[in-house]
């Protein structure tokens, strides 16, 4: 008959255990972590935000909007020329601050400048709500080094939803010029001064035990493709993103999984640039 | 500063707190990647990958004071997917047919002190990966049944299961490598310092 484990009390054998243990523990006691563990550590974290930085720019404020309410979650990052990598930290309620357009003055006055937006669209989209987000640019050891709000205009058309995301660039960002002109975009549109960029990204959300597939491994060499840990099951989205900048205030327009095309968004962008008060 | 404070630290993004961190866990986690996987190398590997995650996701822990479980979860199945990934998990009763392949010999044996350091560590890794993960965590780290239950997802019941198989073949093995210890030394070419 086949003896259950405990069949055998730990204290039969606990001269044996206390032994074995002791040799398990000596064996490696000798073992150090090298130095190089450390940087590679961190350039593989570094390479991993890089990577994540054209996604979370465009498309992280889902994750943020569906957070728990104060949440500090990372939503970017964003290069300084000789003075390495720094992150946007962002965190607002899931609650939206105001219901009514005609709040857009006060939100304005929430966050200590002017934007540009419609209540509605010519395909439909119309306006539902704003949130007003606190933001900061944090360096390498998390110190904050400038803070200021965004807005978040929320339309809807009945089916579909896009957000108008919109902040200032900061300090840094302006020393080093427009941050999009070095981004990769599929489409983009003269308007006046302005050049709005469009671009579609697949993201896949995974666990943080998710073994790469030689299929996702292939995809990540694809800047339209995005590869992001965190998530308890494997999600994938479609990312739809139109980018611009207007005297120091940086524009986006972002939606997920929508049925409109990249052309018909940077429509909406060109109207938001002309009409826009 | 305590843990649980450097925890609270990190998930609020303190980069620094990582860092502490990292200071106080490298050595073990290397030493139990070690144990586990049977390579150096290879635990170097799974130890970058298993700080990588554990900074990215810091925010999926819920409860500061189970960092140190959630930081050896991470441990084990990072080790378990790359055991999969690498094809190195063999069947127990073709272990033997692994020592020939490699010559006996692992990067680990050359950090090894003793004969017998090395006869315990080739016990151990002829062990299952799911035997050996109970075996590191039980002998080497001394955490009680229900810990390691907490850190692998499994019933205690399953984990002294594991346990009473992998200390009969642990002994098993021992003996046979006890008995052919001077053929071992011999065929890997190492001699005891």
């Amino acid at each position: 008959m086949k003896k259950s484990p405990e069949s055998v009390p730990y204290k039969d054998i606990k001269t044996e255990d206390m032994e074995i243990r002791q040799i398990l523990q000596d064996s490696v006691a000798y073992i150090e972590a090298p130095d190089h563990m450390k940087r590679r550590i961190d350039c593989r974290i570094t390479e991993i935000l890089e990577k994540e930085k054209t996604m979370k720019k465009g498309f992280g404020w889902k994750k943020v909007a569906i957070g728990v309410a104060a949440a500090c979650l990372m939503v970017g990052t964003v290069c300084i020329a000789g003075s390495g990598i720094r992150y946007l930290m962002g965190h607002s309620s899931a609650i939206p601050t105001y219901t009514d357009y005609s709040d857009m003055e006060q939100a304005q006055a929430d966050v200590g400048y002017q934007v540009k937006a419609v209540e509605t669209f010519d395909n439909g989209f119309a306006f539902k709500d704003i949130t007003i987000s606190d933001q900061s640019l944090v360096n390498e050891t998390g110190q904050k080094e400038e803070s200021q709000k965004g807005i978040h205009i929320s339309y809807e058309n009945g089916k579909e939803t896009v957000v108008l995301y919109i902040r200032q660039l900061y300090q840094q960002e302006i020393a080093e010029g427009n941050p999009l002109e070095d981004a990769v975009m599929d489409d983009t549109l003269q308007i006046g001064e302005v050049l709005a960029g469009f671009r579609q990204i697949t993201n896949k959300f995974v666990p943080p035990d998710y073994e790469l597939t030689e299929e996702d491994e292939k995809n990540m060499e694809s800047p339209n493709f995005n590869l992001a840990y965190g998530t308890e099951e494997v999600e994938m989205d479609t990312g739809y993103s139109v980018l611009w900048v207007e005297n120091n205030i940086l524009y986006e327009l972002y939606g997920t999984d929508l049925s409109i095309s990249g052309s018909d968004m940077l429509h909406m962008a060109e109207e938001l640039i002309q009409n826009g008060n | 500063m305590d843990e649980i404070k450097l925890v609270c630290c990190m998930k609020a993004g303190d980069r620094q707190a990582f860092d502490r961190l990292y200071e106080a866990y490298k050595d073990t986690l290397l030493r139990m990647a070690c144990l586990v996987s049977g390579s150096m190398d290879d635990a170097e590997d799974i130890v970058q990958e298993t700080f990588v995650k554990c900074y990215l996701n810091i925010g999926s822990l819920r409860e500061p004071a189970g960092f140190r479980s959630w930081l050896y979860q991470i441990l084990y199945r990072t080790a378990y997917a790359y055991a999969k990934k690498k094809k190195r998990e063999i069947p127990d009763e073709h272990a033997g047919i692994q020592a020939d392949d490699t010559n006996g010999i692992t990067s680990l044996d050359y950090v090894l002190q003793s004969e017998t350091q090395r006869m315990v560590h080739s016990a151990v890794h002829s062990l299952q990966f799911k035997q050996r993960a109970v075996v590191v965590l039980f002998y080497y780290n001394d955490l009680p049944v229900k810990e390691i239950a907490r850190i692998l997802g499994i019933t205690e019941g399953t984990v002294k299961s594991r346990l009473f198989t992998a200390r009969k073949k642990l002994g098993e093995r021992l003996k046979q490598l006890a008995e052919g210890g001077g053929e071992y030394e011999k065929k890997s070419g190492i001699c005891s310092l």
